[in-house]
């Protein structure tokens, strides 16, 4: 019975063994604690969340927001970092998926030089580590010619060591005008416009990841039974439509879970934005801790940060899992 | 062989009996080439011709503009004027005498120049280990002694002061020994913890233990490793008075081995939820207690089946050591950006990333081959 | 004798061989099919019976031989194949519906996507033959709601839906439980009762007795003996032949 089970003397014995084990583990946090502040103290550090309304001294690059040093508060300045975090966590979600679904596809695909050449750059991408792409293609960034000498592709992208430049909305005058990027004198006019930092961040994380989405692609497309295949040949179909209509949609119910995974590895990855200057929420974080010394508050709002977006991206994928699941019941 | 043939002025229930079975004779032969096969599949409709001739195309670019860097006009030759012929060859061809100069400062950092097959061999030795400890048919007794022994050698030749060797401060460590280094030691030192994390968070007994293995693996493995690194170098020493201090090398590689525990528990927890509950119930039919049900029959089937999700992880954590140049510790990334960093080889960043990529490449490439030969070792011995 | 009239075949099945690797499977297969004609193929396991209706609607290569339908070539090419098992249809053992569809829209996909039918004269169409197999009012069910029967029985009606000249059926009974087996052979029977050429690979003596006009009787890839239902079964005289049906009937 149920009942008397909870009165066996194990589940007590259990108890008591978390008690002390949690008893130890709370002395050690006061310990850790109790000295901390005794070490920030003696180093004139001050503590709490009040310095967030101080007023920055440095000056934030890169920022997606209006931000003015002297001006504004730390509280802004990591408001600045968030909103950098997330302009490159999003768009590598988005580009990596479309890329990672091609290669995936090209690497099943009955042409051999499509399989050999989307297997390469899977094997290539994948076997160096993710900090070295995005140096790499932050070198070749930094080495394009000056604005003056600004490349040109199409009409609609502009490629200078300043960055890239794509056609966007800009102010003119007053008036919203939809303009193509152009050279004008030393600077370049554009609506839509990427630093050198973010596009290398970018394109570095987003090739690095579409490998992996290739293979996780790949991955679910295999494991979809022979028979429905045949039964989708059997009723006169080509091969693209069965892979289009039958085999991708069941894929990507399998595919969900190594996807999330494979999410919230770019948004950890967009970390690495510290290494090349690009301010994300841990290089603004960075540059704080070293300005007002409060390592331990900066440290977990950055955790706590991380914490949330995790679970969100998380949360999101449950229910795009969970209309995948509705439509299969 | 006779026919049969249901002709219309035959009559429809005519009976067929064949009376000498035929036998089995071997496939005709292959006589299409394999050449025409290929060029067939190539081009098998217009859309896959359209393909073809497109990825032939840029392919073809690519590599023809990739040899003419890399071989055609590039400088070969070192010598006293290799840095002038280099110059007059910038973004044209490479400069390979560069990379002939710099690539020990690139693999093994600032360590003394003579003494460099020590970490060569330490970083040999490592491997050799790491890819025995992976074949569960080494899981004996020995392996423990020669781990010992094997950290003990490594330990020797890096640092030295013994046996004849000159002492060389942990500080002096760079290049790829260190990459090695930190992979080896997270991933071993922070596997019994994983071990431990797994087993707590499948534990019904203590659902507090659970509610902490829990809380720590999430925490972890939402986190990126930079901000750990940080937490390691900046926060660690708030921790202890001022006067004590830890080398940086031991800090960031104890933070390594916590981030590694918690992605380790969560491979090994899988492993765990592979058995089938027979295993723990025949255990604990025999008396088995808690912990020798778990080292003798559950974690050896558990372990088993999750080792290439381990070696998957050790790649993983490989390539992630990359990440310690935020942190200033000497690894084989920080290396590469230390070679770019002398005035008189500016600009010759393509060749020593290119360097650098290759030998990431070799090591995760192999491991990854090794881990696909381990898979199908273990699924025939099974 | 007469020289047989060629239209008169749907089907023509000259010196067929397959191999699986080293394995013959398939050893030198004749056989012609008239319109309306409807043919039972059983035999022991590994018989070849599966691989020889699966060469007929190419969902196998097969190495020597020629299948012509209506007195042309099936086609190699990607293209050509389609085209092939646009008229052809095939109902397998387990079933493959579409698990990500309803009923209806099993059937849609085929007339919708390969022969470009607007959507609305499918679904019409659908609705009908899936009113013939007795579960119209299932339609916007998905195939994880149905039973095993139902399932099978929105298979047949997901090839019936391309309009085929002949269907081919391999083992369609054998995954089912025994209770819905009936109802299955009964849609079956209905159909070839309505004229559909078919060939079935089946173990059910029963359903053949009824239906065929002709049975087959396979073992190491060859048609060893045939002939009407009756003679096949009650006088068999081939030496295989009456040790199968022996471990059958027994």
């Amino acid at each position: 019975m149920p009942g008397s089970r909870r009165r066996r003397p194990e589940v007590l014995r259990h108890w008591l063994w978390q008690a002390v084990a949690f008893a130890v583990a709370a002395a050690l946090i006061v310990l850790a604690f109790r000295a901390t502040s005794a070490n920030l103290s003696a180093r004139g550090v001050a503590s709490g969340f009040a310095f967030l309304e101080q007023v920055a001294r440095v000056p934030v690059s890169n920022a997606s927001i209006p931000f003015d040093p002297g001006v504004d508060s730390y509280g802004r300045a990591l408001l600045v970092g968030i909103v950098n975090t997330i302009k490159v966590a999003a768009a590598a979600i988005v580009l990596a998926t479309l890329l990672g679904v091609l290669v995936g596809a090209g690497k099943l695909a009955l042409n051999p030089l499509v399989r050999a050449v989307c297997g390469l750059y899977v094997d290539v991408m994948r076997n160096v580590p993710v900090l070295l792409h995005i140096f790499v293609w932050y070198m070749v960034l930094l080495a394009l010619p000056g604005p003056a000498d600004a490349l040109q592709l199409g009409d609609w992208l502009l490629l200078s060591n300043r960055g890239l430049f794509l056609p966007g909305w800009l102010l003119e005058d007053g008036h919203l005008v939809f303009a193509l990027p152009h050279v004008d004198g030393l600077e370049i006019v554009a609506g839509t416009s990427m630093s050198p930092e973010y596009a290398a961040l970018l394109v570095g994380i987003t090739t690095y990841a579409a490998a992996f989405v290739a293979e996780i692609v790949r991955g679910a497309i295999l494991a979809i039974p022979k028979g429905q295949w045949e039964a989708g040949y059997a009723v006169g179909l080509r091969r693209s439509v069965v892979f289009r209509k039958i085999a991708f949609p069941q894929a990507v119910r399998s595919a969900l879970p190594p996807l999330t995974s494979e999410y919230l590895g770019i948004v950890k990855n967009s970390s690495l934005a510290v290494a090349i200057g690009y301010q994300d929420l841990v290089a603004v974080g960075n540059s704080m801790l070293f300005e007002t010394g409060q390592a331990i508050e900066v440290m977990a709002i950055i955790v706590a940060f991380y914490i949330a977006v995790s679970l969100l991206v998380s949360f999101a994928m449950e229910l795009v899992g969970r209309r995948a699941a509705l439509a299969q019941r | 062989m006779t026919g049969f043939t249901a002709s219309s002025s035959a009559p429809i229930a005519a009976h067929f009996v064949r009376v000498a079975v035929e036998a089995a004779r071997p496939p005709p032969a292959i006589r299409t080439g394999r050449l025409e096969r290929l060029s067939s599949a190539l081009f098998a409709s217009a859309p896959s011709a359209m393909l073809t001739l497109a990825f032939a195309l840029v392919v073809g670019w690519a590599s023809w503009h990739f040899a003419r860097w890399a071989l055609l006009d590039a400088v070969f030759a070192a010598g006293g004027d290799a840095s002038v012929r280099c110059r007059a060859a910038e973004g044209v061809g490479a400069c390979w005498p560069m990379l002939a100069e710099k690539w020990r400062l690139i693999v093994f950092g600032l360590y003394p120049y003579d003494a460099q097959w020590r970490p060569a061999l330490a970083c040999l030795l490592m491997v050799v280990i790491l890819a025995v400890s992976a074949i569960p048919r080494f899981w004996r007794r020995w392996l423990a002694v020669v781990w010992l022994v094997g950290a003990g050698a490594v330990a020797v030749l890096l640092w030295g002061g013994i046996a004849g060797l000159a002492f060389v401060p942990s500080d002096a460590w760079g290049g790829l020994p260190v990459t090695v280094l930190l992979a080896t030691i997270g991933l071993v030192s922070g596997f019994p913890l994983g071990v431990l994390l797994a087993l707590a968070r499948r534990s019904h007994a203590y659902p507090g233990i659970r509610a902490f293995a829990v809380a720590y693996i999430e925490l972890v493995r939402a986190v990126p490793l930079v901000v750990v690194l940080y937490m390691a170098s900046v926060m660690f020493p708030l921790l202890l008075p001022q006067d004590v201090t830890v080398a940086k090398l031991l800090r960031v590689q104890v933070a390594i081995a916590l981030f590694a525990a918690a992605y380790l528990a969560e491979v090994i927890r899988g492993g765990l939820e592979a058995i089938p509950k027979g295993q723990g119930e025949a255990a604990d039919a025999i008396g088995l207690g808690y912990w020798k049900k778990m080292a003798f029959v559950i974690l050896p089937q558990a372990l088993r089946i999750a080792i290439p999700g381990i070696v998957n992880t050790f790649i993983s954590f490989f390539k992630a050591t990359s990440i310690v140049v935020v942190v200033g510790i000497f690894d084989l990334l920080t290396a590469a950006k230390r070679a770019l960093a002398d005035p008189e080889w500016q600009g010759y960043g393509f060749e020593v990333y290119l360097f650098v990529g290759a030998l990431y490449f070799a090591f995760c490439f192999s491991m990854s081959r090794y881990s696909h030969w381990l898979e199908g070792r273990l699924a025939r011995d099974r | 004798m007469a020289a047989p009239a060629i239209d008169a075949e749907l089907l023509r099945i000259r010196g067929l061989h397959k191999w699986y690797g080293d394995f013959h499977a398939l050893r030198g297969v004749d056989l012609d099919v008239r319109p309306g004609e409807r043919i039972v193929v059983c035999g022991p396991s590994g018989s070849g019976k599966s691989s020889l209706i699966r060469c007929i609607n190419q969902l196998e290569d097969f190495e020597e031989g020629t299948i012509t339908m209506r007195g042309s070539l099936l086609g190699a090419s990607d293209r050509q194949k389609a085209a092939t098992r646009q008229r052809i249809g095939m109902v397998f053992q387990s079933f493959n519906l579409f698990p990500h569809l309803t009923a209806l829209e099993n059937c849609t996909l085929g007339p919708v996507q390969a022969k470009g039918e607007a959507p609305a004269v499918a679904r019409e169409r659908a609705q009908a033959l899936l009113q013939r197999v007795r579960i119209a009012d299932q339609a916007h069910k998905y195939p994880g709601q149905l039973s095993g029967g139902q399932q099978q029985r929105v298979a047949i009606a997901r090839a019936l839906c391309m309009q085929p000249e002949l269907m081919l059926f391999d083992e369609p009974t054998s995954a089912l439980d025994p209770e819905m087996v009936k109802e299955v052979l009964d849609t079956m029977v209905a159909l070839a009762n309505d004229g559909m050429t078919m060939i079935c690979v089946t173990h059910e003596m029963g359903f053949a007795r009824e239906v065929a006009d002709r049975v087959l009787f396979m073992d190491e890839g060859q048609i060893l003996e045939a002939g009407a239902a009756q003679d096949v079964f009650e006088r068999p005289q081939h030496e295989r032949l009456k040790a199968f049906l022996g471990k059958l009937l027994r």
